[in-house]
């Protein structure tokens, strides 16, 4: 008796999701072995840290579908889990997904932890998706870091919402119309 | 549908008997049914685990099932579960052959989100999205890489290819 329920358990552990989620499926249909084990790794980090995961998955599978070598992959994936490490040490322990995300983004974009406990601090609810995305956004289309910080983080004091937001980017950058796609 | 099955009509007498056979209570020998008694006076009795495997098997079934209801929950849609919304992508490209759409939602599988294309050249397709941010871009042919020039433009081309952003609020 004390045998089966010893082996009962065993199978159980074995089925836990956390064993289910140590490998994606996603990634070994579209990865090398070697640069799959180095990208599994950096997820089972950022598992361990309650890190999310999704991001990591889609900026790999992203660098197979351009046909990234895997250095490149696995460098990639590790910069935004580092990007995500000080989302999360900025915005803190009990961060929603979507925030830390944003927040890696504008990080990378030139925000300073300071800034982002800001918005913190001062957006709708605490929510920071949105207005550090625009903010992200704003630097990507050409905008000066501070300039775009200090439209995003005004608007946010006066307790825009979401699409006051998009608004604020779409007047700031206006997406030019009809414009040629950009080539490779 | 099946005539019979409409409601209303007069009860089919085969399904009538059979159901009040089956309404009979079933008697059983004496010796059945002292054996299957006895069987349960006595299940309790047997049924003692040992004390720390069974503790431990208790503690992991019951972790197991928590974490199943745990992950049912968290993947079944609620209240609290943000909408999806329609989100259309579109590309003037009057000259080429085929577009197709790639990105975070469709794990950058050229094959999961082709365009169709309307009689102006200009590709599109719709696609229900949930709020977040989404990096994406165009792949023409097959072959050519294009950002969305009505989008932004993603700041981390980490792939050196040109990708565009959307940013879906949440209503």
């Amino acid at each position: 008796m004390r045998r089966v329920i010893l082996l009962l358990a065993l199978g159980l552990l074995l089925r836990s999701p956390a064993a289910a989620a140590a490998q994606d499926p996603r990634l070994e249909a579209r990865l090398d072995s070697a640069t799959r084990v180095r990208v599994e790794a950096a997820l089972e980090s950022a598992r361990r840290e309650g890190l999310p995961t999704e991001p990591l998955v889609q900026k790999a599978l992203e660098g197979a579908s351009k046909g990234a070598p895997g250095p490149r992959i696995v460098a990639a994936v590790a910069t935004v889990l580092a990007d995500l490490r000080r989302a999360r040490e900025a915005l803190g322990p009990a961060a929603a997904e979507d925030d830390l995300v944003a927040a890696a983004a504008a990080l990378r974009a030139g925000a300073t932890p300071a800034m982002i406990g800001e918005m913190r601090r001062v957006a709708p609810h605490g929510a920071v998706a949105v207005p550090l995305a625009v903010f992200t956004d704003l630097v990507a289309g050409g905008m000066r870091t501070d300039v775009a910080w200090r439209s995003v983080a005004d608007l946010a004091r006066k307790g825009g919402d979401d699409e006051a937001f998009l608004r604020l980017r779409d007047r700031l950058e206006p997406a030019p119309p009809g414009s040629a796609p950009e080539a490779p | 549908m099946h005539p019979d099955h409409r409601s209303g009509e007069l009860p089919d007498p085969f399904i009538e008997r059979l159901a009040a056979q089956l309404r009979e209570p079933v008697s059983l020998s004496p010796e059945v049914e002292r054996v299957v008694l006895d069987r349960l006076r006595t299940r309790p009795a047997r049924r003692r685990w040992p004390g720390v495997a069974g503790a431990l098997a208790a503690g992991i079934a019951a972790a197991f099932g928590a974490g199943l209801l745990v992950g049912r929950w968290t993947a079944a849609p609620s209240a609290g579960v943000p909408s999806v919304r329609p989100v259309e992508f579109a590309l003037r490209m009057p000259a080429d052959s085929a577009v197709v759409l790639v990105g975070d939602f469709n794990d950058w599988n050229p094959a999961a989100t082709p365009l169709h294309r309307a009689t102006d050249g200009v590709w599109s397709v719709t696609v229900p999205l949930r709020p977040g941010r989404y990096r994406y871009t165009f792949i023409v042919d097959g072959t050519r890489w294009h950002r969305d020039p009505a989008a932004p433009r993603a700041l981390e081309d980490d792939f050196g290819a040109p990708t565009s952003v959307i940013t879906i609020a949440q209503r």
